[in-house]
């Protein structure tokens, strides 16, 4: 083994052309149930090229977080990919090259596009992408933040999408939007819309700013911050701009990646938002859709040295099994990811960030994209993290990373600490990209978490779960009948032998991203899953289900 | 920037250069007339180390001196650029000269660690270490650099050789108490900063950390302990209020927390304020953060290049720090120090008089002042400066009164020497003052007799 290792070092230093050498190298340190990946871009036709449209003046859309989004667009079980682009900056002029990409997952190793027949061709600047289905109407909708007005484009159940912003009234203006998220704020089963915006970029302020900026360009503390913004669902396909009512619009932020979810377990949805060199934002929902922002008193707008950093992608997960949801937040270069522990009863955190070890690796580099997710199903969370500096002269500015570098995996041991495993899951993680957002879900169908990357500039790259199959898993596709219909909000609690974990179903997360339709537990060896306990939103009663068999994938309808 | 960050700083560089033994910055200009050890403002002096000095020692019969130094009212913000490259020169400059010199690499390590260049940075440190292992600044700045790099375990066995060598400052726990926390060893991490805090039971720093640690293991009354006597000793900082929000919330003191959230949300804003049209709010930060490393550095060198009997490079370099900004008085402290060496009085003089103007309640300043004034032969300046000096600072107004009581002998006013002794006497009735009061005593009968003598001469000699 340690010979092997020793290989694989020598290795790195090859070329490119040593690729497949290394995949077969890397899969040959991999240690028995090891989270392991092989990279499948080529094979699995997800060929999309991402351009950020910059023209080397550096404008501030360029070096945003870029998301991408999993969802089943045609109901054949089988998860698709939609890539979000850039455009031509100043003009953004559209150009079909620039356009953003649909992939129809085919058989669960094949991906065809399908961009134009589906109806997906947008041509604007997209940032952010989430799919809920808003109208109930069972078919996986799309939310896309732009720099400009965004867009929503409908299913319509036939593998066609159709625009309908102006009817829905959900175009919010012409601004620099980014995270979006549905989410059920007065668990009436229908689906509002929050959209995470970011600063109000001028492309002359950029001009007068940029000849004295070295060695950074001119960023987002030039340019003043934007309220977020809500859009209520009036239940007959449109919406309505309730910012002011809800009190979503009371503070401004640079935000960026956005999620929702019950973090202080009184029933009703709160939203999450990074913001980008000022405080987060978490506003707390009182359970009639009106919000307070309260950040601070929960820990969550600072990390444990009082410093508002950079903060990118969040992703949300019961990361040491105490039966809460916990915040992972990706930063800036030079300033530690934050993991925000929820302390029991739940609703204050605790910045846990280095005794957890969770971001030791990547604390050189900008980090974006994240995935709280079980590769290795052991039965608790790993984390994936997406790198890579947003100026493509970094290495000479801070010698410690670069524009490319590689991503990072970091094993769950014992709910308590993580350790890296970059080094050892494959050569599909030696390669240095500039990574944006990352989506996690099963793709094949095999019951393990497979990765999508959008790298920025950069070819997409498709990653193969290959961890050996020593551990069994289950997943849980929910259905709200009464509740809205993709579940989002829902908790479950799995019962297996000694252990308990939990999720709850949520919705646009990571880099201004949306994956995780199928809620994914990895049981270890447990051959039995003893109960499952199913809280839909707005009911106190739980649905039970008990003595299940491992490695399915079911569907519980409410 | 206030008197508590000045010491704060100093502090710093106190840290980083004593393991080098440069010890210019902390050390305040000696006194003429009354020359005092190396102290600080705030430091107590024994009267042993006094010593009597007449007319004839100080008063050098001086060429009327004109200060040749233009002094800088504000900070000298030249572009980010060039300021990097004078940065990277200065090192350059040290390096080459004093190739053999520990502290040339320590500061040459410092300028590349500070622009981001960690494998430069970490060669420099290791051949400084090479020269010099027994020193423990350099060993701080590669424990950073380390934990820059995420290699929180080399950091943490960089920072037990501090310990080895003796090295107790509160720095030193803090820095090893965040290294075993980043690691994940939070019991270890626990253990430093409470011991730490026994060491240095006032250090806020510390404090702060130890409240984090305790909140982390779930001991929450004792968090909000440390941390309000963190608050009680540093001030509501953002960390420090923060950190106590959480605890608070933690512990169901919500109304508590709140009104600490007031004020953090006021600091955040401030930290994080909207752009004016005109105006780069992103390059100010960077810039701000690079002028205060490019002071700290600047200094630095000057005492490098100092302690290497480089006066004329450490003027400059102490110059180039005071012109980064001229509101820390520890650059004006060095560059009069260095002035002092090349004996360009008029020019310490001026220095010390923005010394002055930025510490006016400071004594030793005044006194210093006053010396210097002493050596430029103007004893009315340094009388003000003494008796000012007296009102200011009870804590230092003996070492003023028998200055003053110099000052008085040496220009033959024995009536106002005895009054300022006598002051003196009352409450320190030492055999050192004692024996100055007969100095006096002496004196003025020697006067009395010169000008008897000066009299009878006049008289037989017509």
């Amino acid at each position: 083994m340690r010979f092997a290792r020793w290989i694989l070092l020598a290795a790195v230093m090859l070329t490119v052309g040593m690729h497949t050498m290394l995949q077969v190298l890397g899969q040959l340190t991999s240690e028995e149930g090891a989270i392991a990946f092989v990279d499948t871009t080529d094979s699995s036709g997800l060929i999309f090229r991402h351009q950020d449209g910059g023209t080397g003046k550096r404008f501030l859309p360029e070096h945003m977080g870029v998301g991408l989004a999993s969802f089943d667009a045609d109901g054949d079980g089988l998860l698709d990919i939609y890539f979000l682009n850039g455009a031509i900056l100043p003009e953004l002029t559209p150009s079909l090259e620039l356009s953003n990409h649909f992939f129809r997952n085919c058989d669960g190793q094949k991906f065809v596009d399908f961009t134009v027949a589906s109806g997906l061709t947008e041509l604007s600047y997209s940032l952010g992408v989430t799919a809920g289905d808003y109208d109930n109407d069972g078919f996986q909708d799309l939310y896309i933040t732009n720099f400009g007005p965004n867009r929503m484009l409908h299913n319509n159940g036939d593998g066609t999408f159709s625009d309908i912003t102006p009817v829905a009234g959900v175009a919010d203006g012409n601004k620099f939007s980014a995270g979006a998220t549905f989410l059920d704020i007065d668990a009436d089963g229908d689906l509002e819309i929050f959209v995470g915006n970011y600063v109000s970029f001028d492309f002359a302020r950029h001009h007068i700013l940029a000849p004295a900026a070295f060695p950074y360009s001119p960023g987002p503390r030039d340019f003043p911050a934007l309220a977020d913004t809500l859009f209520l669902n009036n239940g007959d396909g449109t919406y309505r701009n309730i910012s002011h009512d809800s009190g979503i619009d009371s503070v401004a932020g640079p935000s960026m990646g956005v999620v929702a979810a019950d973090f202080d377990v009184d029933g009703d949805i709160d939203i999450f938002v990074a913001c980008d060199g000022t405080a987060n934002l978490h506003y707390v929902n009182d359970g009639t859709g009106k919000f307070t922002e309260e950040g601070i008193l929960t820990g969550v707008a600072v990390d444990s040295r009082g410093v508002a950093n950079g903060s990118m992608g969040v992703d949300v997960a019961d990361i040491n099994a105490d039966g809460l949801v916990d915040l992972f937040v990706t930063n800036y270069s030079d300033q530690l990811p934050e993991l925000f522990l929820n302390q029991p009863p739940g609703g204050i955190f605790e910045e846990s960030s280095r005794a957890t070890q969770i971001g030791t690796e990547v604390f050189p580099h900008v980090n974006w994209g994240v995935g709280l997710v079980d590769f290795d199903c052991d039965g608790d969370k790993d984390a994936f993290i997406c790198n890579g500096h947003l100026l493509e002269n970094a290495k000479e500015i801070e010698s410690r990373t670069d524009f490319g570098v590689r991503n990072s995996i970091m094993e769950n041991v014992s709910n308590r600490t993580f350790r890296s495993v970059s080094n050892t899951a494959g050569s599909a993680l030696l390669q240095a990209r500039s990574s944006r957002g990352g989506i996690f879900d099963d793709f094949d169908l095999d019951g393990r978490i497979d990765v999508v990357i959008l790298n920025s500039d950069s070819f997409a790259q498709a990653l193969k779960n290959t961890t050996d199959r020593h551990n069994n898993w289950l997943m849980i596709e929910l259905v709200g009948t009464s509740v809205n219909r993709d579940a989002i909000g829902t908790k479950v609690w799995l019962h297996s032998g000694n252990s308990l974990q939990f999720a709850e179903k949520v919705n646009g997360r990571g880099d201004q991203s949306h994956y995780g339709a199928t809620l994914h537990f990895g049981l270890g060896k447990s051959t039995l899953v003893d109960r499952i306990e199913i809280q839909w939103p707005g009911n106190p009663l739980k649905q039970i289900l008990n003595n299940l068999e491992v490695n399915q994938r079911l569907k519980i309808v409410q | 920037m206030d008197l508590r960050s000045v010491r704060a700083m100093s502090r710093l560089l106190k840290l980083l250069l004593v393991g080098l033994g440069c010890s210019a910055a902390i050390i305040l200009v000696t006194i003429l007339l009354t020359p005092l050890p190396e102290v600080e403002a705030e430091s107590a002096v024994s009267l042993n180390d006094l010593s009597v000095t007449s007319v004839s020692d100080n008063a050098v019969a001086l060429p009327a001196p004109v200060a040749k130094l233009t002094l800088p009212d504000v900070a000298n913000e030249v572009p980010t650029r060039q300021l990097q490259d004078e940065l990277r020169a200065a090192a350059a400059e040290l390096t080459e000269l004093f190739p053999a010199d520990a502290g040339s690499w320590h500061i040459a390590a410092q300028v590349e660690f500070e622009l981001l260049q960690s494998e430069k940075a970490e060669e420099y440190w290791n051949k400084c270490l090479a020269l010099q292992p027994k020193h423990f600044g350099p060993y701080l700045g590669m424990a950073d650099l380390l934990t820059s790099k995420g290699r929180f375990e080399d950091a943490i066995e960089v920072l037990k050789k501090v310990f080895a060598l003796g090295g107790s400052a509160p720095e030193v726990y803090l820095k090893l108490g965040e290294a075993f926390e980043n690691r994940g060893i939070l019991d270890q991490a626990l253990e430093t900063f409470t011991a730490g805090t026994q060491a240095f039971p006032n250090d806020a720093d510390l404090l702060a950390g130890l409240g984090r640690l305790q909140s982390q293991s779930n001991l929450l009354p004792e968090a909000e302990g440390s941390l309000k006597r963190a608050i009680a000793i540093r001030g509501e900082t953002q960390q420090l209020l923060s950190s106590l929000v959480v605890v608070l919330m933690r512990q169901e003191k919500r109304e508590e927390a709140s009104t600490l959230r007031t004020k953090l949300q006021q600091l955040l804003i401030k930290t994080s304020s909207k752009p004016t049209s005109s105006d780069s709010a992103f390059q100010r930060a960077y810039d701000a953060a690079l002028r205060q490393s490019a002071y700290r550095i600047f200094e630095g060198c000057g005492n490098a290049f100092y302690e290497n009997m480089r006066f004329d490079l450490a003027e400059k370099y102490f110059f180039r720090a005071i012109q980064q900004d001229p509101k820390i008085v520890s650059g004006w402290v060095g560059l009069s120090e260095v002035l002092l060496k090349q004996q360009k009085y008029a020019d310490v003089y001026q220095v010390m008089k923005r010394m002055v103007e930025l510490e006016p309640s400071n004594a030793v300043h005044l006194m210093n002042l006053a010396s210097v004034a002493f050596k430029l032969n103007d004893t009315q300046a340094s009388e003000a400066a003494l008796k000012k000096a007296v009102a200011v600072d009870q804590d230092h107004s003996a070492l003023a009164h028998i200055a003053l009581a110099k000052l008085y002998l040496a220009t033959g006013k024995f009536e106002l020497a005895h009054q300022s002794l006598d002051t003196v006497i009352a409450s320190d009735p030492s055999l050192e003052l004692k024996q100055l009061k007969a100095e006096v005593y002496k004196a003025e009968v020697q006067s009395k007799q010169t000008a008897a003598d000066h009299n009878a001469r006049r008289i037989t000699q017509p």
